[in-house]
C-alpha cells in the first residue's frame, strides 16, 4: 500500500468512525430515545386492549369471537414472531461482532418471518371477513380489528424497517451502525412482547370453561 | 463505541431463552386442554404472558445488561399503561348500587314489611310444608320428600350468587323451580303456595324460615 493510499485509507477510516451521540447519562440518543417511543406505545396499546376488554361480550349481533378466533392458527403465529425475536437478538450480536455475512443472514430471515406473521394475519383476517367480521358488524370487529390492525401495522414497519437493513448491508458501511440495529431491534421485541400480550388477553382466554 | 466493547457473547442464553418461550407457549395452549377450574386457567395464563414479556425485556432487549435508566424510562410508560387498563376496565361497568345509595323501589319495600316469625309455624302447619320437610321446633313436621329446614338462613345465604337468604326463600316459595336443591327431585313442590297465603301469612312464614 502507497503511503498516499495509506493515508487516505486512514482518513476514511477516521471518518466512518465518528462517535454515537451520547446523552449524560453514558447512554446513547439513539436508545434513549426508543425506549421513551416504547414506554409511550405501551400507553397506545394499553388503551387498545382495555378497549377491546371494555367491549368484550357487548356485542348486539354474532360472529362472536368464541366463533371465530382460532387458538391453532394464532399459535403457530405467535411462534413465528417469537422466533423472529430470536433472529433478530441474533442479528444485533452479529452486526456487534462485524460478522455481515451472519448479520445479513439473520437480520433477512427476521423480516421473512415477520412477513410470515404478517400472512398469518391476513389469512386470519380474511377468514374473519368471509365468516362476516368486518369493522362495522359489531364491537367485536371493531375492537379487534383496531387493536390487531395497528399491531400489524407495527410488524409491517419492523419488517420494512428490517429489511432496509438488509439492503444496506451491501450498499454501505455496517461498522458504526450497532446502535441503529440495537434500536431496530427494540422495536422489533417490543412488538413481539405487545403479541404476547395480544395471544393471552384476546386469544386463550376467550376459550377458558370452553370445550373445546 | 459500544460495538467494540468486548462482552461475553450472549447468543447461548438467546437460544436457551427461545426454546423456554417456546415451550412456554405451549403450556399456554395446554392449559386450555386441562381439566382446571377456570380461575387456575386465569392464573396460569396471565402469570405466564407475564414471564415470557419479562424475559424478553430482560435478555432480548437487554434491560438486564444496560443501564438502569432505560429501564426506568420503559417501566414508567407501562407503570401508566397498565394503571389506566385497570382503572378503565374496573371502572367501566360501575353502577352504583341502590344500597350503595340507599334507594328501594316499592318491590324492595313490600319484600322488607316484617312478619311476626312467631306465626310461622302455624302457616307452616296449615299449609302442609310439615309433610315434605323437617323442621325439629315444629311438631309434626318430619316429612323427609324435600330438603331439611333446620339451619336454612345459613344455607340460604349460599345457594344462588347475588340472593341473600330473604330473597332465596321467598323465590323458593313463590316459584319452587328456580333452585332446585341437589338430590331432591324438581316440580314436586306445588307452585302455587304463595297464592294460597294472605300476605301477612306469607310474610310471617319467610320470617319464621329466615330465623331457622
Amino acid at each position: 500500500m502507497s503511503h498516499a493510499a495509506a493515508a487516505v485509507d486512514h482518513q476514511h477510516h477516521h471518518e466512518e468512525h465518528h462517535h454515537e451521540e451520547y446523552s449524560y447519562t453514558g447512554v446513547t440518543n439513539k436508545k434513549v430515545m426508543m425506549w421513551a417511543f416504547l414506554a409511550s406505545d405501551c400507553m397506545f396499546f394499553g388503551t387498545l386492549i382495555s378497549t377491546y376488554i371494555i367491549y368484550h361480550g357487548k356485542s348486539l349481533t354474532g360472529p362472536y369471537p368464541v366463533e371465530v378466533l382460532s387458538i391453532p392458527v394464532t399459535t403457530a403465529s405467535s411462534f413465528v414472531l417469537l422466533m423472529s425475536s430470536l433472529l433478530m437478538a441474533l442479528s444485533v450480536a452479529a452486526v456487534n461482532r462485524q460478522d455481515i455475512f451472519q448479520f445479513r443472514l439473520w437480520i433477512f430471515l427476521t423480516s421473512v418471518f415477520g412477513a410470515i406473521f404478517l400472512g398469518f394475519q391476513s389469512y386470519e383476517f380474511t377468514e374473519f371477513v368471509l365468516k362476516g367480521v368486518t369493522v362495522q358488524q359489531n364491537l367485536f370487529g371493531s375492537t379487534f380489528y383496531t387493536m390487531t390492525g395497528t399491531h400489524g401495522l407495527h410488524v409491517a414497519i419492523g419488517v420494512f424497517w428490517l429489511f432496509s437493513w438488509f439492503v444496506y448491508s451491501f450498499f454501505g458501511n455496517m461498522k458504526d451502525k450497532a446502535v441503529d440495529i440495537e434500536v431496530a431491534g427494540l422495536y422489533w421485541h417490543f412488538v413481539d412482547i405487545v403479541w404476547i400480550v395480544i395471544f393471552t388477553v384476546i386469544y386463550l382466554v376467550e376459550f377458558v370453561g370452553v370445550k373445546a | 463505541m459500544s460495538a467494540h466493547e468486548e462482552h461475553p457473547s450472549h447468543v447461548p442464553v438467546y437460544i436457551k431463552l427461545a426454546a423456554a418461550l417456546g415451550i412456554v407457549t405451549a403450556v399456554e395452549v395446554a392449559i386450555l386442554m386441562m381439566p382446571l377450574p377456570n380461575a387456575a386457567m386465569y392464573v396460569g395464563m396471565y402469570s405466564l404472558a407475564a414471564v415470557k414479556f419479562g424475559f424478553v425485556v430482560a435478555i432480548f432487549m437487554h434491560l438486564k445488561y444496560d443501564n438502569k435508566l432505560l429501564t426506568g424510562i420503559f417501566f414508567s410508560g407501562f407503570t401508566i399503561a397498565l394503571a389506566t387498563m385497570v382503572a378503565m376496565v374496573s371502572l367501566i361497568n360501575y353502577q352504583p348500587t341502590k344500597t350503595s345509595i340507599n334507594v328501594k323501589d316499592t318491590k324492595e319495600l313490600a319484600a322488607l314489611s316484617t312478619g311476626n316469625a312467631e306465626n310461622g309455624p302455624a302457616v307452616f302447619k296449615a299449609k302442609g310444608c310439615s309433610a315434605c320437610h323437617v323442621v325439629s321446633s315444629v311438631e309434626g313436621a318430619v316429612g323427609q320428600v324435600g330438603p331439611k329446614l333446620d339451619g336454612l338462613s345459613e344455607r340460604a345465604k349460599t345457594r344462588v350468587a347475588g340472593k341473600d337468604a330473604m330473597a332465596y326463600i321467598r323465590e323458593s316459595i313463590e316459584n319452587p323451580g328456580a333452585y332446585v336443591v341437589e338430590k331432591y327431585p324438581a316440580g314436586l313442590m306445588p307452585a302455587n303456595l304463595r297464592q294460597t297465603m294472605s300476605d301477612q301469612e306469607y310474610n310471617d312464614l319467610v320470617a319464621f324460615l329466615a330465623k331457622l
